[in-house]
């Protein structure tokens, strides 16, 4: 009998929520969480808003040199791991730690530790030949990112299969697809798998700016992030994490584990197109969804709720449009498609898990979030975005996708417990 | 479909010979990479030697278009990938349009580009930052390039875990082979020799600070003091056996068993997992470990690491029970592209029959090893078992057998 | 690769280009430039540019008669063109909006864009 994958702990760090109650919350009020750049002075960037959290790693139990040692998306994943294994109820330590592995995702890794530590030892970027005397102890960690999934592993102390996924803002889905892959394989029985993101910082700023990806709004910080509106400019950059528990299906249930959905197809394709630009058909995404929905066995019919990607700029928000049409046919047209990024922002590699954590808790809820600052749809964008205010629906069977640079494009079916095809 | 992966095309980018017929016959032939650095002035750092993979002129290989909007690592990457296609015999076009996919390992993205793109925004202001950058730089930069230019549209993916990460990403392929996937593009490249790179590896404390090529870099010896880090990897084409043979290609090697674990925290009192790992690949092809032939060992030059290999490697296949090698002691570790070197190197020696040496190394008798030393060793060669481990605790072990 | 294949690349890239004018708090404070006097920019200079930013490829003569080539036909897509301009703008102290540099299909249109705002800068 093949092994099935059960989300069974969730644990959300995302801009304006630190937690999943907080973030339901935020989601299902469609209030936005960008503002005007606080982190350094953003004045002589081109695009000056972002979606920050406010996060305290005192407050969750981190100590002095957890903090001085792990870039900040690394704290978030602890954290968000923290409240996840909380969230599952699971006796940690009566478990065999050889079977349980950690995949985490990640675009940027610790961009945020090397932007600060590269000023320092090149003395603001006067030395080509810095100075290693200023490098502290822990650059190494920051230098391979692998370090994200090490601070996991040791922490909830695993010693199954370990790794990061780096696909880009993509990585989000692919993190948890590649821990699917571990539990139905029978390499592990359970996984702390996720993503995480702190990319908030002047040279991805600067790095975006240089392409006007994001978005130049920075008069109207809160409305920033504007998918599938006529007036959209570009993406609002943000950050957070999201982490889950995944158990063998039958394992989960066998101990009476609240199973929020199972996951139960996920396919990645690359358009082998353009390092950023992506061709308006959506070939590529609509073959992946396709792929993904005969994995889990269900067809266009089936789905009834779409978390798009919707990061807002001109380009991708037609895209997934025209990849959502050409998958599901007229389905398309007939369920409710939703962007929380018009919310929480683009946090690269995270946001595939934060939204893999809203497509959870509004199956959960019973309700979809909204696309929030969506008042003048673009025209090319003609399918039913849930404008603004969250809408209560019923959904068993949720697709979720994503689509980043290099070409990645991703997606994955969630289904509600017993609902899924057999 | 059969249950196992044949590597049938293979691009090398290695310190001691670019292309695979140089890399290997200077490895059979015992010949070092190693020396000082030419990339940058490193008289001021404590350590000044590297592995750099000899003249590689990229604009020779690949369009000017590129040059303006890559790494080193993807130069070397695209023209490895190139490589492994041709070695193949194998045409992108000839395949369905999503039947080849691209996975590969990195493990600190295009370093030096970004060094460079830090420091027009630090010293001269963000307008000055390429826009090249937000993609040049970052970990998934290979895969996408790759799969730009050959048109691969199957499934893809980047997978970081320091030294380690290099088998598994061709594990992942292998899953996505057995998935369905044809044919998939795996195996890894790295080159952050610049300065920004070489700090922050210093910041590991595992650097060897010798100024002396010949005996900067001995693993299992007891004058191990750190590795010297080098450039390059292996990008290998990677097929289901069975569907390569129908084509006619026998391939290399075919990949028969992996495994991946993480070591326990400090302090658990539980040992180390690489033991662990070997005997879970040696489970997962299916063998007795006394059909291995010989073992590509991780080789870390740090004493206790060493200790750690030596003991896993005694205690599953016996006092002097194996054959071990550390080729690697003639190109520096290079990070993500260790491991794929080391595969290409296993792939190889299953081929011709010669296991490759460990030079410049006397080991220290207590661990036991049988060391292929000096002078490459004629045998016959089954069946390799290649071991990466990545800072942090990461462990993988894969398995390759000559083809049936 | 397909001239159809530019052609809907270049589309792709455009889409990503802002369609607002900029609200800017602030200039970058650490340049350090020298202050040209007015100056025209030719074909010449734009060769330059191309080459040291976004490089040529090796079946196009760049030194050829290109003023009315389209720039995907010479192997530059959108990226390749805000390289570009980013470059030009730096060097030679003018405001290039997002329009003008996506808008230009042919290195005549872009010298033409350039020069006209280098006439409407104040040296």
């Amino acid at each position: 009998m093949a092994r099935r994958v059960a989300i069974t702990g969730i644990g959300v760090i995302a801009p304006g929520a630190i937690g999943v109650k907080n973030f339901w919350s935020l989601l299902s009020d469609g209030r936005t969480a960008t503002r005007g750049i606080t982190f350094f002075d953003p004045s002589p960037f081109r695009s000056q808003v972002a979606a920050e959290a406010d996060f305290d790693p005192e407050a969750h139990g981190l100590s002095s040199q957890d903090i001085r040692r792990m870039d900040r998306a690394a704290q978030f994943a602890v954290v968000a791991a923290h409240e996840a294994i909380t969230d599952s109820g699971i006796e940690w330590a009566d478990l065999d730690p050889h079977r349980i592995g950690v995949s985490v995702g990640s675009a940027v890794g610790a961009t945020m530790s090397l932007d600060q530590e590269y000023r320092v030892v090149s003395d603001e970027g006067r030395l080509w030949l810095v100075d290693h005397e200023y490098a502290p102890s822990h650059l190494y960690q920051h230098f391979v990112p692998s370090s994200f999934a090490a601070e996991l592993a040791r922490e909830f102390d695993t010693e199954g299969p370990a790794a990061v996924v780096s696909t880009g803002c993509t990585s989000g889905l692919d993190a948890v697809g590649h821990a699917c892959d571990l539990i139905r394989e029978g390499s592990t029985d359970m996984m702390i798998a996720g993503a995480t993101d702190a990319p908030i910082s002047p040279i991805t700023v600067a790095c975006f700016d240089a392409i006007k990806a994001t978005t130049p709004r920075n008069d109207d910080p809160e409305h920033a992030s504007r998918p599938f509106d006529a007036t959209r400019n570009g993406f609002v950059l943000g950050e957070g994490s999201a982490i889950f528990v995944l158990e063998e299906l039958e394992s989960a249930r066998r101990r009476g584990a609240h199973v929020y959905a199972e996951i139960a197809g996920f396919a990645t394709r690359c358009n082998a197109f353009h390092m950023t630009g992506l061709r308006p058909d959506g070939r590529e995404m609509a073959e992946a969804i396709r792929a993904a929905m005969n994995e889990a066995r269900v067809d266009a019919g089936h789905i009834d709720y779409i978390n798009a990607h919707g990061s807002g700029t001109k380009q991708n928000d037609r895209h997934e449009t025209a990849a959502f049409k050409r998958s599901l046919g007229p389905r398309a047209y007939q369920v409710p498609v939703s962007s929380i990024k018009s919310m929480v922002g683009h946090s690269l590699g995270a946001i595939g898990s934060i939204e893999i954590a809203a497509s959870v808790l509004a199956m959960a809820n019973h309700t979809v979030p909204p696309t929030a600052n969506l008042h003048h749809p673009d025209p090319q964008c003609d399918l039913d975005y849930v404008p603004r205010t969250a809408r209560e629906w019923r959904t068993d069977a949720v697709l979720t996708v994503g689509s980043g640079f290099g070409g990645f494009q991703s997606a994955m079916v969630l289904t509600r417990p017993g609902k899924g095809a057999a | 479909m059969s249950e196992s992966i044949a590597i049938t095309g293979l691009g090398v980018a290695a310190p001691n010979g670019l292309g695979k017929r140089d890399f290997w016959k200077s490895t059979r032939d015992g010949r070092s990479g190693l020396g000082r650095i030419t990339h940058f002035d490193a008289a001021q750092y404590p350590s000044k030697l590297a592995g750099e993979v000899p003249g590689f002129d990229a604009r020779s290989y690949l369009p000017g278009r590129l040059m303006p909007q890559t790494d080193r690592m993807t130069r070397l990457a695209l023209v490895a990938a190139d490589w492994a296609l041709a070695d193949a015999g194998i045409g992108p076009a000839e395949l369905g349009e999503f039947d080849v996919g691209v996975i590969t390992a990195s493990s600190s993205g295009g370093f030096e580009f970004g060094q460079r793109e830090l420091q027009s925004l630090w010293s001269k202001g963000g307008r000055y930052v390429s826009a090249y950058q937000s993609f040049a730089w970052f970990y998934a930069v290979n895969s996408g390039q790759i799969s730009i230019r050959h048109g691969l549209r199957g499934p893809s993916g980047v997978v970081v875990a320091d030294q380690a990460g290099g088998l598994d990403a061709v594990a992942q392929a292998r899953r996505q082979i057995r998935k369905g996937t044809p044919v998939v593009l795996s195996g890894g490249m790295d080159a952050s020799i610049c300065p920004w790179g070489w700090v922050a590896q210093l910041a590991s404390r595992r650097l060897s600070t010798s100024e002396d090529p010949e005996s900067a870099y001995l693993p299992f010896d007891a004058r191990a003091a750190g590795h010297v880090p080098g450039e390059g990897g292996t990008i290998m084409v990677l097929e289901d056996a069975e569907a390569a043979r129908l084509r006619g290609a026998t391939g290399y090697a075919e990949i028969i068993g992996y495994a991946a674990t993480f070591d326990p925290r400090r302090g658990s009192g539980r040992p180390p997992g690489l033991e662990r790992t070997i005997r879970l690949a040696l489970a997962d092809a299916d063998l007795d470990a006394s059909a291995v032939d010989v073992v590509f060992a991780d080789a870390a030059a740090m004493p206790e690491l060493d200790r750690i290999e030596a003991e896993a490697i005694e205690a599953v296949f016996g006092p002097y029970g194996v054959a071990v090698t550390a080729p690697k002691t003639m190109t520096g570790r290079l990070n993500s592209g260790g491991g794929p070197l080391d595969l290409a190197a296993a792939a190889l020696a299953v081929q011709d029959g010669i296991i490759p040496p460990t030079v410049g190394v006397e080991p220290i008798e207590d661990y036991h090893l049988d060391l292929v030393l000096a002078e490459p060793r004629s045998a016959r060669v089954r069946v390799a078992l290649v071991l990466a481990r990545g800072h942090g605790g990461f462990n993988s072990a894969l398995i390759v057998r000559a083809p049936r | 690769m397909t001239t159809a294949d530019w052609d809907h690349r270049r589309v792709g890239c455009d889409a990503l280009v802002a369609e607002q004018p900029v609200s800017r708090a602030g200039g970058t404070s650490t340049m350090k430039e020298i202050v040209m006097s007015k100056l025209e920019f030719t074909i010449n200079d734009l060769r330059r540019i191309l080459r040291e930013g976004a490089g040529t490829d090796e079946e196009v003569d760049l030194d050829g008669d290109i003023l009315d080539e389209d720039f995907p036909a010479l192997g530059y897509d959108s990226l390749a063109l805000l390289e570009t301009s980013a470059r030009i703008a730096r060097e030679y102290r003018v405001e290039l909006d997002d329009e003008t540099v996506t808008s230009a299909q042919t290195p005549r249109e872009l010298v033409g864009a350039v020069n006209a705002a280098l006439a409407t800068t104040p040296v």
